[in-house]
């Protein structure tokens, strides 16, 4: 660990405020914020954490990069970020290491986020030479109209603790290209995969005579994260949490006319219709619902099955959960690690309770794994006799509800019955089935899938949801332009003035 | 080090000092947690 660490220029105590190798911002009044490793609860290292006076540095020298930045072609720009891609691949190992050691996910999955962050460097560095705007034919003679996509500013990021990292380089990477620094609020769950993809950054930016195109001001959400949202120098703040704090960050930035992109909570399910390859939902099912102890955005919460194969799938499911390895997420052979925090182990077993009040049968799970840690439970089943309340809520854990459906209508409707619209999955071997799912009478989520799970998205499609999961798109297809102002521009080159719509004024 | 507890209290620091309390809100219907993260807000705010 000690050599992992000291890879990525962690120490035992490291600086949250950083705009560059020369700009790391320390003040005697910020107060430490302690790194603790989820599946043993010892402490990793320390992080000082921003304050007003520091969270302030780092903004002036993230607005006076972008000066700079702005006028750095978008091309040139791809070429910071193609050197970002490839320091992340040289680290990859150990850095996916540490979002394992301090988050809890499994390493596969830990290097297999870094690998994201690599993909969409990688994306970027394309995109940077293609940030095409439209042109259209003038209704007046002589005249040419066209769109410019212009940079928008210092782009707030503000992320969780889950995907501690990935979810920053969607962000951090669309907008170099566009013209836009960031600056990075990470969970205070995760601050040293922060630190030390900074200290990444600032390599890149040292090699390329840059300063505050990546920026990081780590600190308490009620701290930096409101000094972010109501900071009129943030154009757009890109917000990745819960609806109920997506709520605050919407109309904190909607306030000053600012903009937001909102990655907010999902309630992902899944429909088993009775022609489903039952081997193929079923790995699915377990990925979905298991993979990062159910800790993910995307994670699969419900189940939606035919009533003419429940009782086999369930049979299926519930063999494929005591299949199951726990344990230490650093170990070899390790499926589930722990939750991330004491607290969250709480929520879970609050919301079990809950479940078990409204006539929940937990098929499988339902306990802590107090032998293995603090931190540790069961993956865990539930069997609904309908839709209730609890059902509707999302309990950021590995808790799946299992639901019957008699047709595809009831299946739909209950489908979208929930107040989020994140991800969606229908499993069927039948076209119109599928199809349906896919229509506009379907799935009301921003991401719907057919024969594939709800999680493990790939970073060329846009990410994110409909409903309460806030609307907001993140990573491919064209979310970049939400990171940039939109500008329509007219020119005359006749010697004549014509109006629009043929209007005389004065003639 | 032990916070005294009163509607002024952030949730953040709520949730790091006694983890246990998110269990115990919960089932009165107040949570702290969304998403696996605290509220940014105090406890007086989500009551």
């Amino acid at each position: 660990m000690k050599k992992m660490l000291e890879k990525l220029n962690i120490k035992d105590v490291n600086i949250g405020a950083c705009s560059g190798g020369e700009a790391w911002f320390e003040d005697p009044q910020g107060q430490e914020l302690v790194s603790y490793n989820p599946a043993t609860g010892e402490p990793i290292a320390k992080v000082i954490q921003a304050t007003d006076k520091t969270y302030d540095q780092v903004i002036a020298n993230a607005v006076q990069g972008f000066k700079m930045w702005r006028m750095t072609p978008a091309p040139k720009r791809g070429l910071v970020v193609r050197d970002l891609g490839e320091a992340l691949r040289e680290l990859k190992e150990p850095l996916g290491e540490l979002v394992t050691l301090e988050m809890g996910k499994i390493t596969a999955e830990g290097v297999g986020e870094v690998q994201e962050m690599i993909d969409i460097c990688d994306f970027a560095v394309g995109l940077s030479r293609q940030l095409y705007g439209l042109s259209m034919h003038s209704e007046r003679p002589a005249h040419r109209m066209f769109e410019q996509w212009h940079p928008l500013g210092a782009i707030g990021v503000i992320s969780a603790f889950n995907f501690p990292v990935a979810v920053w380089s969607w962000n951090a990477a669309i907008a170099a290209v566009c013209g836009d620094p960031t600056v990075w609020k990470p969970s205070s769950d995760t601050p040293l995969t922060a630190v030390a993809v900074q200290h990444i950054c600032n390599r890149v930016m040292a090699d390329h005579g840059l300063q505050g195109i990546f920026n990081i001001a780590i600190g308490r959400g009620a701290v930096v994260g409101e000094r972010m949202i109501n900071d009129e120098r943030l154009p757009l703040i890109s917000f990745t949490g819960s609806t109920q704090m997506g709520r605050r960050v919407s109309e904190a930035v909607a306030k000053r006319f600012g903009r937001t992109i909102l990655e907010l909570g999902g309630n992902n399910a899944i429909i088993v219709v009775e022609d489903a390859d039952l081997d193929m939902t079923v790995r699915a099912i377990l990925f979905g619902a298991v993979g990062t102890a159910g800790q993910r955005c995307t994670t699969t919460r419900r189940i939606i099955v035919h009533k003419s194969i429940a009782s086999e799938l369930t049979k299926r499911i519930v063999q494929g959960y005591k299949q199951v390895n726990i344990g230490n997420p650093m170990d070899e052979g390790i499926l589930m690690g722990p939750l991330v925090t004491k607290a969250a182990v709480e929520d879970m077993m609050a919301a079990l309770e809950k479940a078990k009040e409204q006539e929940g049968e937990i098929l499988h799970g339902g306990h802590r794994l107090e032998k293995l840690g603090e931190q540790f439970v069961e993956p865990t089943i539930v069997k609904m006799p309908a839709q209730t309340e609890i059902v509707h809520n999302e309990t950021f854990a590995p808790i799946l509800y299992l639901m019957e459906y008699g047709d595809i209508e009831e299946a739909i409707r209950l489908h979208n019955e929930v107040p989020q619209g994140l991800s969606s999955a229908i499993f069927t071997t039948n076209l119109l089935t599928a199809e349906k799912f896919l229509s506009h009478e379907g799935s009301d989520c921003g991401i719907a899938n057919v024969n594939i799970g709800t999680s493990g998205a790939e970073i060329g499609g846009a990410f994110g949801g409909e409903k309460e999961t806030g609307g907001g798109r993140e990573s491919g297809s064209d979310a970049w332009k939400g990171y940039m102002r939109r500008q329509t521009n007219t020119v005359n080159w006749s010697k004549e003035l014509p109006l629009a719509q043929g209007i005389k004024f004065g003639d | 080090m032990d916070i005294e507890v009163s509607l002024e209290t952030p949730v953040e620091d709520l949730v790091e000092k006694y983890p246990e309390a998110v269990g115990f809100l919960s089932r009165h219907g107040v949570r702290c947690i969304r998403c696996g993260e605290p509220l940014w807000c105090t406890l007086g705010e989500l009551l």
